[in-house]
Protein backbone atom coordinates (compact mmCIF):
# COMPACT_ATOMS: atom_id res chain seq x y z
CA UNK A 1 0.00 0.00 0.00
CA UNK A 2 2.80 2.41 0.98
CA UNK A 3 4.64 1.60 -2.26
CA UNK A 4 1.48 2.32 -4.26
CA UNK A 5 1.09 5.67 -2.48
CA UNK A 6 4.73 6.50 -3.20
CA UNK A 7 4.33 5.77 -6.92
CA UNK A 8 1.09 7.75 -6.99
CA UNK A 9 2.85 10.72 -5.38
CA UNK A 10 5.70 10.54 -7.91
CA UNK A 11 3.24 10.23 -10.79
CA UNK A 12 1.16 13.18 -9.52
CA UNK A 13 4.15 15.47 -9.12
CA UNK A 14 5.49 14.54 -12.56
CA UNK A 15 2.03 14.96 -14.15
CA UNK A 16 1.51 18.40 -12.58
CA UNK A 17 5.02 19.60 -13.54
CA UNK A 18 4.62 18.24 -17.07
CA UNK A 19 1.19 19.85 -17.37
CA UNK A 20 2.52 23.26 -16.32
CA UNK A 21 5.53 23.04 -18.64
CA UNK A 22 3.26 21.93 -21.53
CA UNK A 23 0.89 24.83 -20.86
CA UNK A 24 3.71 27.40 -20.81
CA UNK A 25 5.21 25.92 -23.99
CA UNK A 26 1.79 25.94 -25.67
CA UNK A 27 1.33 29.64 -24.83
CA UNK A 28 4.87 30.52 -25.97
CA UNK A 29 4.66 28.56 -29.25
CA UNK A 30 1.33 30.15 -30.15
CA UNK A 31 2.59 33.60 -29.16
CA UNK A 32 5.90 33.24 -31.02
CA UNK A 33 4.61 34.58 -34.34
CA UNK A 34 3.48 37.81 -32.62
CA UNK A 35 6.70 38.67 -30.78
CA UNK A 36 7.82 41.90 -32.41
CA UNK A 37 7.81 45.62 -31.68
CA UNK A 38 4.45 45.76 -33.44
CA UNK A 39 3.01 43.54 -30.72
CA UNK A 40 3.67 46.28 -28.18
CA UNK A 41 3.22 49.46 -30.20
CA UNK A 42 1.05 48.52 -33.20
CA UNK A 43 1.84 50.85 -36.09
CA UNK A 44 2.85 53.76 -33.79
CA UNK A 45 6.41 54.96 -33.42
CA UNK A 46 7.76 53.16 -30.31
CA UNK A 47 9.80 56.16 -29.08
CA UNK A 48 6.87 58.52 -29.38
CA UNK A 49 4.74 56.08 -27.38
CA UNK A 50 7.43 55.46 -24.74
CA UNK A 51 7.96 59.21 -24.20
CA UNK A 52 4.21 59.71 -23.97
CA UNK A 53 3.90 61.94 -27.05
CA UNK A 54 1.48 59.58 -28.70
CA UNK A 55 -0.88 56.81 -27.61
CA UNK A 56 -0.53 53.31 -29.04
CA UNK A 57 -4.05 52.47 -30.15
CA UNK A 58 -3.01 48.98 -31.13
CA UNK A 59 -0.57 46.66 -29.42
CA UNK A 60 -0.09 45.66 -25.81
CA UNK A 61 1.81 48.71 -24.55
CA UNK A 62 -1.27 50.40 -23.07
CA UNK A 63 -2.71 47.26 -21.38
CA UNK A 64 0.77 46.43 -20.08
CA UNK A 65 1.08 49.94 -18.60
CA UNK A 66 -2.44 49.64 -17.16
CA UNK A 67 -1.53 46.35 -15.48
CA UNK A 68 1.63 47.82 -13.95
CA UNK A 69 -0.29 50.91 -12.76
CA UNK A 70 -2.91 48.61 -11.25
CA UNK A 71 -0.20 46.70 -9.33
CA UNK A 72 1.40 49.96 -8.19
CA UNK A 73 -1.77 51.61 -6.88
CA UNK A 74 -3.11 48.40 -5.31
CA UNK A 75 0.22 47.87 -3.52
CA UNK A 76 0.35 51.50 -2.43
CA UNK A 77 -2.97 51.04 -0.69
CA UNK A 78 -2.59 47.48 0.56
CA UNK A 79 1.07 47.16 1.57
CA UNK A 80 1.43 49.98 4.16
CA UNK A 81 -1.97 49.18 5.69
CA UNK A 82 -1.30 45.42 5.63
CA UNK A 83 2.13 45.81 7.22
CA UNK A 84 0.82 48.14 9.93
CA UNK A 85 -2.09 45.83 10.68
CA UNK A 86 0.22 42.80 10.81
CA UNK A 87 2.59 44.55 13.23
CA UNK A 88 -0.34 45.72 15.36
CA UNK A 89 -1.80 42.21 15.56
CA UNK A 90 1.51 40.56 16.41
CA UNK A 91 2.87 43.12 18.85
CA UNK A 92 0.11 45.28 20.31
CA UNK A 93 -3.34 43.72 20.01
CA UNK A 94 -4.85 41.94 23.01
CA UNK A 95 -5.30 38.20 22.39
CA UNK A 96 -9.09 38.36 21.90
CA UNK A 97 -8.92 41.24 19.44
CA UNK A 98 -6.12 39.54 17.54
CA UNK A 99 -8.19 36.37 17.16
CA UNK A 100 -11.27 38.31 16.00
CA UNK A 101 -9.35 40.40 13.44
CA UNK A 102 -7.44 37.35 12.19
CA UNK A 103 -10.71 35.51 11.57
CA UNK A 104 -11.98 38.46 9.52
CA UNK A 105 -8.69 38.69 7.59
CA UNK A 106 -8.62 34.96 6.89
CA UNK A 107 -12.19 35.15 5.57
CA UNK A 108 -11.25 38.14 3.42
CA UNK A 109 -8.15 36.33 2.10
CA UNK A 110 -10.29 33.40 0.99
CA UNK A 111 -12.85 35.64 -0.68
CA UNK A 112 -13.48 34.83 -4.38
CA UNK A 113 -12.10 37.80 -6.31
CA UNK A 114 -15.38 38.33 -8.13
CA UNK A 115 -16.89 39.30 -4.77
CA UNK A 116 -14.22 41.98 -4.33
CA UNK A 117 -15.21 43.25 -7.78
CA UNK A 118 -18.86 43.20 -6.82
CA UNK A 119 -18.00 45.11 -3.67
CA UNK A 120 -16.34 47.80 -5.80
CA UNK A 121 -19.31 47.93 -8.15
CA UNK A 122 -21.77 48.30 -5.26
CA UNK A 123 -19.51 50.96 -3.74
CA UNK A 124 -19.76 53.00 -6.93
CA UNK A 125 -23.57 52.65 -6.93
CA UNK A 126 -23.63 53.83 -3.32
CA UNK A 127 -21.27 56.77 -3.95
CA UNK A 128 -23.37 57.78 -6.94
CA UNK A 129 -26.11 58.80 -4.52
CA UNK A 130 -23.88 61.62 -3.25
CA UNK A 131 -21.80 62.64 -6.29
CA UNK A 132 -21.13 61.40 -9.81
CA UNK A 133 -18.86 58.34 -9.41
CA UNK A 134 -17.82 55.73 -11.91
CA UNK A 135 -15.71 52.63 -12.16
CA UNK A 136 -12.05 53.54 -12.74
CA UNK A 137 -8.41 52.56 -12.21
CA UNK A 138 -8.50 53.90 -8.61
CA UNK A 139 -11.52 51.77 -7.73
CA UNK A 140 -10.06 48.65 -9.37
CA UNK A 141 -6.76 49.17 -7.52
CA UNK A 142 -8.60 49.63 -4.23
CA UNK A 143 -10.60 46.40 -4.77
CA UNK A 144 -7.44 44.47 -5.68
CA UNK A 145 -5.82 46.00 -2.61
CA UNK A 146 -8.65 44.59 -0.51
CA UNK A 147 -7.52 41.14 -1.71
CA UNK A 148 -3.82 41.79 -1.08
CA UNK A 149 -4.17 43.51 2.31
CA UNK A 150 -5.27 40.46 4.35
CA UNK A 151 -2.48 38.31 2.88
CA UNK A 152 0.09 40.98 3.75
CA UNK A 153 -1.28 41.46 7.26
CA UNK A 154 -1.49 37.73 8.06
CA UNK A 155 1.96 37.10 6.58
CA UNK A 156 3.52 39.95 8.60
CA UNK A 157 1.79 38.87 11.80
CA UNK A 158 2.85 35.22 11.35
CA UNK A 159 6.44 36.17 10.59
CA UNK A 160 6.73 38.33 13.73
CA UNK A 161 5.11 35.62 15.85
CA UNK A 162 7.73 33.08 14.84
CA UNK A 163 10.44 35.12 16.58
CA UNK A 164 11.04 33.50 19.97
CA UNK A 165 10.06 35.32 23.18
CA UNK A 166 13.74 35.18 24.24
CA UNK A 167 14.64 37.77 21.59
CA UNK A 168 12.03 40.16 22.97
CA UNK A 169 13.20 39.53 26.55
CA UNK A 170 16.82 40.10 25.55
CA UNK A 171 15.99 43.35 23.78
CA UNK A 172 14.02 44.49 26.82
CA UNK A 173 16.90 43.59 29.13
CA UNK A 174 19.28 45.85 27.23
CA UNK A 175 16.88 48.74 27.71
CA UNK A 176 15.25 48.88 24.29
CA UNK A 177 11.65 50.03 24.46
CA UNK A 178 8.86 48.27 22.59
CA UNK A 179 9.08 50.38 19.42
CA UNK A 180 12.86 50.04 19.16
CA UNK A 181 12.58 46.32 19.81
CA UNK A 182 10.03 45.96 17.02
CA UNK A 183 11.69 48.15 14.42
CA UNK A 184 15.39 47.65 15.22
CA UNK A 185 15.50 44.02 16.35
CA UNK A 186 12.41 42.10 15.22
CA UNK A 187 11.58 43.80 11.92
CA UNK A 188 15.00 43.17 10.27
CA UNK A 189 14.50 39.48 11.06
CA UNK A 190 11.28 39.24 9.07
CA UNK A 191 11.72 41.64 6.13
CA UNK A 192 12.73 38.78 3.78
CA UNK A 193 9.67 36.57 4.31
CA UNK A 194 7.29 39.55 4.60
CA UNK A 195 8.38 41.20 1.36
CA UNK A 196 8.52 37.91 -0.51
CA UNK A 197 4.86 37.43 0.52
CA UNK A 198 4.03 40.92 -0.70
CA UNK A 199 5.69 40.32 -4.06
CA UNK A 200 3.80 37.07 -4.53
CA UNK A 201 0.52 38.85 -3.71
CA UNK A 202 1.42 41.52 -6.31
CA UNK A 203 1.66 38.71 -8.85
CA UNK A 204 -1.96 37.96 -8.03
CA UNK A 205 -2.87 41.62 -8.67
CA UNK A 206 -1.41 41.34 -12.14
CA UNK A 207 -3.49 38.38 -13.21
CA UNK A 208 -6.87 38.97 -11.55
CA UNK A 209 -9.57 39.48 -14.15
CA UNK A 210 -12.79 39.17 -12.16
CA UNK A 211 -12.12 42.30 -10.08
CA UNK A 212 -11.15 44.61 -12.91
CA UNK A 213 -13.95 43.30 -15.12
CA UNK A 214 -16.46 44.91 -12.76
CA UNK A 215 -14.50 47.95 -11.68
CA UNK A 216 -13.31 49.82 -14.74
CA UNK A 217 -11.30 47.77 -17.23
CA UNK A 218 -12.20 48.45 -20.87
CA UNK A 219 -10.98 47.20 -24.23
CA UNK A 220 -9.80 50.64 -25.27
CA UNK A 221 -9.46 53.85 -23.32
CA UNK A 222 -8.48 57.22 -24.69
CA UNK A 223 -7.28 58.84 -21.45
CA UNK A 224 -5.23 57.53 -18.56
CA UNK A 225 -5.56 58.52 -14.93
CA UNK A 226 -6.61 57.22 -11.56
CA UNK A 227 -10.22 58.32 -12.11
CA UNK A 228 -10.48 56.99 -15.66
CA UNK A 229 -11.26 53.63 -17.12
CA UNK A 230 -8.17 51.68 -18.08
CA UNK A 231 -6.77 48.87 -20.17
CA UNK A 232 -5.11 45.83 -18.61
CA UNK A 233 -3.58 42.61 -19.89
CA UNK A 234 -6.04 40.17 -18.23
CA UNK A 235 -8.98 42.09 -19.67
CA UNK A 236 -7.31 42.21 -23.08
CA UNK A 237 -6.94 38.41 -22.98
CA UNK A 238 -10.53 37.93 -21.84
CA UNK A 239 -12.01 40.36 -24.35
CA UNK A 240 -9.92 39.53 -27.42
CA UNK A 241 -10.16 35.77 -26.98
CA UNK A 242 -13.94 36.11 -26.93
CA UNK A 243 -14.07 38.38 -29.99
CA UNK A 244 -11.06 37.55 -32.20
CA UNK A 245 -11.58 37.58 -35.91
CA UNK A 246 -8.27 36.26 -37.26
CA UNK A 247 -5.21 34.21 -36.31
CA UNK A 248 -3.16 37.38 -35.76
CA UNK A 249 -5.47 38.52 -32.96
CA UNK A 250 -5.47 35.06 -31.41
CA UNK A 251 -1.69 35.04 -31.48
CA UNK A 252 -1.75 38.44 -29.71
CA UNK A 253 -3.89 36.88 -26.98
CA UNK A 254 -1.23 34.24 -26.43
CA UNK A 255 1.46 36.91 -26.46
CA UNK A 256 -0.47 38.90 -23.82
CA UNK A 257 -0.81 35.70 -21.76
CA UNK A 258 2.93 35.11 -22.06
CA UNK A 259 3.58 38.67 -20.95
CA UNK A 260 1.28 38.27 -17.96
CA UNK A 261 2.98 35.00 -17.10
CA UNK A 262 6.33 36.76 -17.29
CA UNK A 263 5.19 39.59 -14.96
CA UNK A 264 3.82 37.10 -12.41
CA UNK A 265 6.98 35.04 -12.71
CA UNK A 266 9.16 38.09 -12.01
CA UNK A 267 7.22 38.80 -8.81
CA UNK A 268 7.30 35.18 -7.65
CA UNK A 269 11.03 34.85 -8.46
CA UNK A 270 11.81 38.13 -6.68
CA UNK A 271 9.81 36.89 -3.71
CA UNK A 272 11.76 33.63 -3.57
CA UNK A 273 15.08 35.45 -3.91
CA UNK A 274 14.16 37.77 -1.03
CA UNK A 275 13.13 34.81 1.12
CA UNK A 276 16.48 33.13 0.43
CA UNK A 277 18.42 36.32 1.12
CA UNK B 1 22.58 49.84 52.40
CA UNK B 2 20.23 47.61 50.46
CA UNK B 3 20.44 47.34 46.71
CA UNK B 4 17.16 45.51 46.26
CA UNK B 5 14.29 45.25 48.70
CA UNK B 6 11.03 43.31 48.52
CA UNK B 7 8.22 43.12 51.08
CA UNK B 8 4.92 41.23 51.00
CA UNK B 9 5.78 40.13 47.48
CA UNK B 10 3.50 37.68 45.69
CA UNK B 11 3.66 36.49 42.10
CA UNK B 12 0.82 34.55 40.50
CA UNK B 13 0.58 32.97 37.07
CA UNK B 14 -3.15 32.76 36.49
CA UNK B 15 -4.57 30.96 39.52
CA UNK B 16 -1.23 29.49 40.55
CA UNK B 17 0.87 31.28 43.14
CA UNK B 18 4.56 30.71 42.49
CA UNK B 19 6.13 33.23 44.84
CA UNK B 20 5.24 34.56 48.27
CA UNK B 21 8.01 36.40 50.12
CA UNK B 22 7.57 38.30 53.40
CA UNK B 23 10.78 40.26 53.15
CA UNK B 24 13.98 40.16 51.16
CA UNK B 25 16.84 42.64 51.36
CA UNK B 26 19.81 42.30 49.00
CA UNK B 27 22.87 44.20 50.25
CA UNK B 28 24.80 46.57 48.02
CA UNK B 29 28.09 45.25 46.62
CA UNK B 30 29.46 41.75 46.17
CA UNK B 31 27.56 38.74 44.90
CA UNK B 32 24.28 37.82 46.55
CA UNK B 33 23.45 34.24 45.74
CA UNK B 34 19.87 32.99 45.65
CA UNK B 35 20.04 29.22 45.71
CA UNK B 36 17.25 26.70 45.39
CA UNK B 37 15.94 23.73 43.52
CA UNK B 38 14.54 23.95 40.00
CA UNK B 39 11.01 25.33 40.03
CA UNK B 40 11.43 27.08 43.38
CA UNK B 41 10.75 30.49 41.82
CA UNK B 42 14.33 31.82 41.58
CA UNK B 43 14.06 33.11 38.01
CA UNK B 44 10.59 34.52 38.63
CA UNK B 45 11.98 36.43 41.62
CA UNK B 46 14.82 37.89 39.55
CA UNK B 47 12.38 38.94 36.83
CA UNK B 48 10.24 40.87 39.32
CA UNK B 49 13.10 43.30 39.97
CA UNK B 50 13.47 44.39 36.34
CA UNK B 51 9.74 43.91 35.62
CA UNK B 52 10.43 41.29 33.00
CA UNK B 53 7.39 39.34 34.23
CA UNK B 54 5.33 42.03 32.43
CA UNK B 55 5.94 39.99 29.29
CA UNK B 56 3.77 37.17 30.60
CA UNK B 57 0.14 38.28 30.23
CA UNK B 58 -1.24 36.06 32.98
CA UNK B 59 1.44 37.05 35.52
CA UNK B 60 0.39 39.25 38.45
CA UNK B 61 2.99 40.80 40.74
CA UNK B 62 1.94 42.43 44.03
CA UNK B 63 3.91 43.90 46.90
CA UNK B 64 6.63 46.44 47.59
CA UNK B 65 9.63 46.26 45.26
CA UNK B 66 12.43 48.77 45.65
CA UNK B 67 15.88 49.21 44.14
CA UNK B 68 18.77 51.55 44.82
CA UNK B 69 19.32 53.26 41.51
CA UNK B 70 21.67 56.21 41.02
CA UNK B 71 22.11 56.20 44.84
CA UNK B 72 18.39 56.65 45.46
CA UNK B 73 16.05 53.99 46.80
CA UNK B 74 12.88 53.95 44.73
CA UNK B 75 10.04 51.69 43.68
CA UNK B 76 10.77 49.76 40.51
CA UNK B 77 7.41 51.03 39.25
CA UNK B 78 8.46 54.68 39.55
CA UNK B 79 11.08 54.45 36.83
CA UNK B 80 10.46 54.21 33.10
CA UNK B 81 10.61 50.48 32.39
CA UNK B 82 13.38 50.66 29.75
CA UNK B 83 15.49 52.85 32.05
CA UNK B 84 14.88 50.41 34.92
CA UNK B 85 16.06 47.53 32.74
CA UNK B 86 19.22 49.40 31.81
CA UNK B 87 19.97 50.09 35.47
CA UNK B 88 19.13 46.54 36.54
CA UNK B 89 20.84 44.47 33.85
CA UNK B 90 20.21 40.78 33.36
CA UNK B 91 22.00 37.80 31.89
CA UNK B 92 20.01 34.65 31.21
CA UNK B 93 20.64 30.94 31.68
CA UNK B 94 20.97 30.43 27.92
CA UNK B 95 23.29 32.97 26.32
CA UNK B 96 20.79 35.23 24.56
CA UNK B 97 22.60 37.27 21.96
CA UNK B 98 20.56 39.63 19.81
CA UNK B 99 20.20 38.20 16.27
CA UNK B 100 22.58 40.80 14.84
CA UNK B 101 26.36 41.14 14.52
CA UNK B 102 28.73 41.02 17.49
CA UNK B 103 29.33 44.78 17.43
CA UNK B 104 25.64 45.57 16.91
CA UNK B 105 24.87 43.69 20.12
CA UNK B 106 26.55 46.67 21.75
CA UNK B 107 25.82 49.56 19.43
CA UNK B 108 22.09 48.85 19.19
CA UNK B 109 21.37 49.28 22.92
CA UNK B 110 24.04 51.93 23.44
CA UNK B 111 23.03 54.12 20.49
CA UNK B 112 19.28 53.45 20.42
CA UNK B 113 18.80 53.08 24.17
CA UNK B 114 21.42 55.26 25.82
CA UNK B 115 21.79 57.78 22.99
CA UNK B 116 25.57 57.43 22.62
CA UNK B 117 27.22 58.18 19.30
CA UNK B 118 28.35 55.22 17.19
CA UNK B 119 32.02 55.96 17.95
CA UNK B 120 31.39 56.13 21.69
CA UNK B 121 29.40 52.88 21.49
CA UNK B 122 32.19 51.08 19.63
CA UNK B 123 34.78 52.30 22.15
CA UNK B 124 32.58 51.16 25.03
CA UNK B 125 32.10 47.77 23.35
CA UNK B 126 35.87 47.32 23.03
CA UNK B 127 36.40 48.25 26.66
CA UNK B 128 33.73 45.84 27.94
CA UNK B 129 34.79 43.01 25.64
CA UNK B 130 38.29 43.39 27.07
CA UNK B 131 36.92 43.25 30.62
CA UNK B 132 35.47 39.79 29.97
CA UNK B 133 38.52 38.61 27.99
CA UNK B 134 36.67 38.36 24.69
CA UNK B 135 38.24 41.20 22.72
CA UNK B 136 41.17 39.23 21.27
CA UNK B 137 38.84 36.41 20.21
CA UNK B 138 36.39 38.65 18.31
CA UNK B 139 38.24 41.81 17.32
CA UNK B 140 38.73 40.62 13.73
CA UNK B 141 35.12 39.56 13.21
CA UNK B 142 33.06 42.22 14.95
CA UNK B 143 30.68 42.37 12.01
CA UNK B 144 30.04 38.61 11.98
CA UNK B 145 26.76 37.28 13.37
CA UNK B 146 26.91 36.90 17.15
CA UNK B 147 25.22 33.53 16.72
CA UNK B 148 28.42 31.91 15.46
CA UNK B 149 30.22 32.31 18.81
CA UNK B 150 30.55 29.34 21.15
CA UNK B 151 28.28 29.07 24.20
CA UNK B 152 30.94 30.40 26.57
CA UNK B 153 31.85 33.26 24.25
CA UNK B 154 28.18 34.19 23.83
CA UNK B 155 27.68 34.26 27.59
CA UNK B 156 30.73 36.49 28.05
CA UNK B 157 29.37 38.72 25.29
CA UNK B 158 26.07 38.94 27.18
CA UNK B 159 27.96 39.86 30.37
CA UNK B 160 29.98 42.50 28.51
CA UNK B 161 26.84 43.88 26.85
CA UNK B 162 25.05 44.13 30.19
CA UNK B 163 28.10 45.88 31.71
CA UNK B 164 28.31 48.32 28.80
CA UNK B 165 25.01 49.82 29.94
CA UNK B 166 26.68 50.61 33.28
CA UNK B 167 24.00 49.02 35.47
CA UNK B 168 23.79 49.57 39.23
CA UNK B 169 22.71 45.97 39.71
CA UNK B 170 23.29 42.90 37.56
CA UNK B 171 20.91 39.92 37.74
CA UNK B 172 22.45 36.62 36.65
CA UNK B 173 20.00 33.78 36.09
CA UNK B 174 22.04 30.55 36.31
CA UNK B 175 24.58 32.02 33.87
CA UNK B 176 26.80 28.94 33.69
CA UNK B 177 24.27 26.11 33.74
CA UNK B 178 24.17 25.70 29.95
CA UNK B 179 27.96 25.80 29.55
CA UNK B 180 30.60 23.07 29.70
CA UNK B 181 32.85 23.06 32.77
CA UNK B 182 35.73 24.94 31.06
CA UNK B 183 33.52 27.74 29.76
CA UNK B 184 31.64 27.85 33.09
CA UNK B 185 34.90 28.31 35.03
CA UNK B 186 35.90 31.12 32.69
CA UNK B 187 32.55 32.90 33.09
CA UNK B 188 32.72 32.49 36.89
CA UNK B 189 36.15 34.09 36.87
CA UNK B 190 34.80 37.16 35.08
CA UNK B 191 31.75 37.33 37.34
CA UNK B 192 34.10 37.53 40.32
CA UNK B 193 36.12 40.22 38.59
CA UNK B 194 33.17 42.45 37.70
CA UNK B 195 31.57 42.05 41.14
CA UNK B 196 34.07 44.64 42.39
CA UNK B 197 32.24 47.34 40.44
CA UNK B 198 28.62 46.26 40.39
CA UNK B 199 26.17 44.59 42.75
CA UNK B 200 25.43 41.10 41.46
CA UNK B 201 22.45 38.92 42.29
CA UNK B 202 23.17 35.40 41.12
CA UNK B 203 20.62 32.63 40.95
CA UNK B 204 21.94 29.08 41.01
CA UNK B 205 20.90 25.56 41.91
CA UNK B 206 24.51 24.56 42.53
CA UNK B 207 25.56 24.85 46.15
CA UNK B 208 29.22 24.54 45.14
CA UNK B 209 28.90 27.52 42.83
CA UNK B 210 27.10 29.43 45.58
CA UNK B 211 30.04 28.74 47.93
CA UNK B 212 32.62 29.68 45.31
CA UNK B 213 31.06 32.98 44.31
CA UNK B 214 28.69 34.19 47.01
CA UNK B 215 29.21 36.91 49.58
CA UNK B 216 25.57 36.90 50.77
CA UNK B 217 23.24 33.91 50.63
CA UNK B 218 19.50 33.33 50.35
CA UNK B 219 17.87 29.92 50.41
CA UNK B 220 14.82 30.02 48.17
CA UNK B 221 13.15 27.24 50.16
CA UNK B 222 13.32 29.43 53.25
CA UNK B 223 12.30 32.78 51.79
CA UNK B 224 9.56 31.59 49.45
CA UNK B 225 6.46 30.58 51.45
CA UNK B 226 5.21 28.59 48.43
CA UNK B 227 8.33 26.38 48.42
CA UNK B 228 8.21 25.59 52.15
Amino acid sequence: MMRLLKYWAIFSSLAVSAGIVALILFVLVNAASSFSLELLFGDSNPWEVIWGHKKAWQGLWTPLGGTLKLIFWASLFAVPSGLSLGIYLAEYAPKKRERAVRTILETLAGLPSVLAGLFGFVLVLFLNKFFPANTCLGLASFCLGVLVLPLTAINTCNALKTIPLEVRLTAACVGLDREKTIFRVLWPQVTGPVFSGILMSCGRCAEDTAVILMTGAVASSSVSGLLNKFEALPFFIYYTSANYTDDRQLSQVFAAAAMLLFISLIFVAAGHLLRKA
Amino acid sequence: MNSLYARALTVDFGDRRVLSIDELAVKKGGISVIAGASGSGKSTLLRTFNRLNDFFPDCQVKGLLEASIDGRRQSVYDLKVDELRRKIGMVFQHPNVLPVSIIKNFTLPLVQGLGLSSDQAVRMAEERLKSVGLWNEVKNRLNSAADILSGGQKQRLCLARALALEPDILLLDEPTSSLDSGAAAEVEEYILAISKNVTIVLVTHSLKQAERLGTHFFDMEKINEVSK
